[in-house]
C-alpha cells in the first residue's frame, strides 16, 4: 500500500492457484468504505495486481465479505502505523 | 498447496511497485481443458446426451417395477421376503443379462469392506425365475448377474422373481439401517435391487462396500409388509389401506393434519401405554400397503415404541407456477428422544424452504425416522436419524430428497455432487429457520482451516477409495464451500437470503421427471442463468462509497 500523487495504491499478490475474483475494501480516517474488485481474469496473465482509491486511506482488508476461499487469511489486512 | 485461492497484501517500497499494466507477467497455472470421458462423448454423438447438460432429445433411462412381499418377526429379527421385480428396457440396446444388487451381502464373510460390519449370512436366496423359468442364481461380491435365455429387446419387459431371507442386523453394526431390539427396525438395502443400466456406460453395478452410497433407477414400488400388530409402520410411498392397520382416532388424527399447519399428535404416549398404537387383527398381524412411483430406492421403518406427529408442508408451484400444493409431514420418535418433540416443525421447514427455493417437492409424504445410527440417512420420502438433537440433521437428510433423490447422480463415483450440494443448502436452510446469516462465513473459514493444516483432498474420487484420507471434508464441506463462493461469483451476498441466482444453483441441476421416469427440460436453461449473472452489478463491484 502506497500513497502518492494524492491517492493510494493498493496491490495484491496471488499466491495460489485457483482463480478468484479478489474484493477489496479501503477503510478511511472518517469511518467510511470503499471497494473494488479485482476480476478473476486478470489472474490468467499476473500473480499481482494494483487498484488505486483515494488519499486519506487507514486500512485495507482482502475479501472482506468472506467469499473466497483463502486458505491464509493472516495477510488479508493491511493498517496505517500512527 | 495444490488449487488453494491465497491472497495477500504486498507492502512494497515505493521504488519497487510496479504499476498493474505490467505487474507479475509470469505465466498462471490455468485450469486446464476438461476431456470428454469417451462414453459421454459417444452418448454425444448418439443424442441422449448434450453439452449444456440436458438431456438430448433421444435420452433414456430404463424402469422397473416392484412388488415386494416382507415378513418381519422382531422376536428373531429376520426379515422373510418375496420381491417380483419387473424390468422394462427403455434403451436402444439389447440386454443379454441383468444385473442385481445384493447389498445385504456386504455383511457376509469375505466381502472386501470400507466399513467394519457384524457379520450375517447376506441374503438367503432361495427359488430365482426369469419370467416364470428357474434360474440358478450366482450371487458373487455383493452382486448378482442374470443371464437372459433371450436378449431383452428395446421396449421389452422381462420379470425376475426372487425369494429370500436375511438377519437384520443389530443397530450399529452395519451402515444405514439395522434393528434397537424389538422396539425398532429400519429397513434399507432390505431387497434385491436391479443395477442401473445406463446409455452413457453401460452397466453400473459397483459392489457394496459400505463407504460409498448408491446409484439406482427410477421405479414403482408396491410394498406389503407383514408385522405384529402394535408396530406402526412407515415406508415409502402412499399407506394403500389405512382403514385396516389405523385406529379410528389415528385416522381422524391424520385427516386434521392433513389440513392444518398445526403438529398433531397421531400416536401419543397414551395409545402406547393402552396398546392402541395400531388396529388389530384376529391373527395378530398386520400387513401394510404402500405404493411410490418415480423414486429411486424405498425404506421401511418398525416401530412399538414410537410416538407419531404429524403436519402439512405448503409445496410452492408444486402444480406449477403460482399453484402450490402441500404434502404430509411426518416423525416417529421414540418418548426419550429428546428435541425430537419438534421434528416435524424441522422436517416441515425444510421441505416448505427447499421447494420455495430449488423446486417442488413432488412427493406424497416426507418422513424423519428416529434412532438405529449415528448421524442420519436419506431415502425416498423416508430418513432415519440418531440423536436427541436432531435439527441440523433432519434439514440435511432431507435436502438428499433433491440431491441424490431428484438428480438421481451416481453417490458412489460422484460423492461430492449429492453431498456437496445438500451441504450447502443445508447451511442456508439452517439459517434461514434460526433467523442467522453467520453459516456460509462458518462453512468458509472452515475449508481455509483444513487446507492450512494440510488436510485437503480431492473431491472427485470414487466414494470407496477413500482410506484414511477426509472423506466427510472432501464430499461434503470442500463442495459446499466452493459453492458458496460460486455463490458470490455469480453476485449474491453470503449474508443475504438466496436469490434467483443461488437457487439456479440447485435448481438447474434437477432434471423434471415425468411418471415414465424420463427427464424433461427444466428451468432454467444454463446459459440464461450465466448470462442473467453477467448482466447483474455485483454488489461491492461498484465505487461507490458507503459510511459504516
Amino acid at each position: 500500500v502506497i500513497e502518492r500523487d494524492g491517492k493510494t495504491q493498493v496491490t495484491i499478490e496471488d499466491r495460489g492457484r485457483a482463480l478468484h475474483f479478489a474484493e477489496i475494501e479501503a477503510t478511511y480516517a472518517d469511518g467510511s468504505t470503499e471497494q473494488r474488485t479485482v476480476s478473476t481474469s486478470i489472474w490468467r496473465d499476473h500473480t499481482t495486481a494494483t487498484v488505486t482509491f483515494g488519499p486519506g486511506v487507514t486500512k485495507v482488508t482482502i475479501d472482506p465479505d468472506l467469499a473466497s476461499l483463502d486458505c491464509d487469511r493472516t495477510n488479508n489486512t493491511w493498517a496505517k502505523k500512527e | 498447496v495444490p488449487n488453494a485461492l491465497r491472497f495477500s497484501l504486498l507492502l512494497l517500497a515505493a521504488s519497487s511497485l510496479l504499476p498493474a499494466q505490467q505487474s507479475g507477467t509470469t505465466p498462471r497455472v490455468v485450469p486446464y481443458p476438461i476431456d470428454l470421458p469417451e462414453g459421454f462423448a459417444e452418448a454425444i454423438a448418439k443424442g441422449t446426451r448434450t453439452m449444456t447438460g440436458r438431456p438430448g432429445a433421444s435420452y433414456w433411462t430404463n424402469y422397473a417395477h416392484y412388488e415386494l412381499t416382507a415378513e418381519i418377526d422382531p422376536a428373531t429379527a429376520r426379515l422373510t421376503g418375496h420381491a417380483v421385480m419387473t424390468y422394462e428396457n427403455r434403451s436402444h440396446d439389447s440386454l443379454s443379462q441383468l444385473v442385481v444388487h445384493l447389498y445385504q451381502d456386504l455383511l457376509k464373510a469375505g466381502t472386501q469392506r470400507t466399513r467394519t460390519v457384524a457379520l450375517t449370512n447376506g441374503f438367503e436366496l432361495g427359488t430365482v425365475l426369469v419370467d416364470g423359468e428357474k434360474v440358478r442364481p450366482q450371487a458373487r461380491d455383493t452382486r448378482l448377474t442374470i443371464r437372459l435365455p433371450e436378449a431383452l429387446a428395446p421396449g421389452a419387459k422381462t420379470t425376475v422373481t426372487i425369494d429370500y431371507a436375511f438377519d437384520i442386523p443389530k443397530a450399529g453394526t452395519a451402515p444405514r439401517m439395522g434393528h434397537e431390539g424389538e422396539n425398532v427396525f429400519y429397513l434399507g438395502y432390505w431387497y434385491p435391487q436391479f443395477a442401473v443400466y445406463e446409455d452413457v456406460a453401460g452397466w453400473v453395478a459397483d459392489p457394496y462396500r459400505g463407504n460409498g452410497e448408491f446409484y439406482m433407477g427410477y421405479a414403482n414400488y408396491d410394498l406389503a409388509i407383514t408385522v405384529p400388530q402394535g408396530y406402526l409402520v412407515r415406508a415409502t410411498g402412499e399407506l394403500q389401506n389405512g382403514e385396516e392397520v389405523l385406529t379410528e382416532k389415528a385416522r381422524a388424527a391424520l385427516a386434521q393434519a392433513a389440513t392444518s399447519r398445526d403438529i398433531v399428535h397421531i400416536v401419543d404416549k397414551q395409545d402406547l401405554a393402552a396398546g392402541t398404537a395400531t388396529a388389530t387383527s384376529a391373527s395378530g398381524k398386520l400387513t401394510w400397503r404402500f405404493h411410490a412411483e418415480n423414486v429411486r430406492d424405498a425404506a421401511v421403518s418398525i416401530g412399538k415404541t414410537y410416538l407419531w406427529d404429524s403436519t402439512t408442508a405448503v409445496v410452492k408451484d408444486k402444480f406449477g407456477p403460482g399453484k402450490d400444493g402441500t404434502t404430509e409431514i411426518h416423525a416417529v420418535y421414540e418418548a426419550n428422544a429428546g428435541d425430537w418433540k419438534r421434528g416435524a416443525e424441522y422436517a416441515r421447514h425444510t421441505i416448505e424452504y427447499m421447494s420455495a427455493h430449488v423446486h417442488p417437492y413432488p412427493w406424497p409424504h416426507m418422513t424423519a425416522c428416529e434412532g438405529i445410527i449415528g448421524g442420519g440417512m436419506e431415502y425416498p420420502m423416508m430418513t432415519i436419524i440418531g440423536g436427541n438433537q436432531p435439527a441440523g440433521t433432519i434439514a440435511h437428510e432431507l435436502i438428499h430428497m433433491w440431491f441424490p433423490m431428484l438428480i438421481g447422480s451416481n453417490e458412489k463415483r460422484y460423492a461430492w455432487q449429492d453431498e456437496g450440494f445438500t451441504s450447502f443448502w443445508t447451511t442456508l436452510c439452517r439459517d434461514d429457520f434460526t433467523g442467522g446469516s453467520n453459516g456460509p462465513r462458518r462453512d468458509i473459514l472452515g475449508y481455509g482451516n483444513t487446507v492450512r493444516r494440510g488436510g485437503d483432498a480431492s473431491c472427485m474420487r470414487h466414494a470407496d477409495t477413500f482410506g484414511t484420507d477426509n472423506f466427510t471434508f472432501a464430499a461434503y464441506s470442500k463442495p459446499a464451500a466452493i459453492l458458496h463462493q460460486l455463490r458470490a461469483m455469480l453476485g449474491d451476498r453470503r449474508s443475504s437470503p438466496p436469490s434467483s441466482v443461488t437457487r439456479a444453483i440447485g435448481r438447474s441441476s434437477i432434471p423434471t421427471r415425468t411418471t415414465s421416469g424420463t427427464p424433461s427440460a427444466t428451468s432454467p436453461a444454463p446459459t440464461s442463468t450465466r448470462s442473467s449473472a453477467r448482466g447483474s452489478s455485483r454488489p461491492g463491484s461498484s465505487t461507490t462509497r458507503s459510511a459504516t
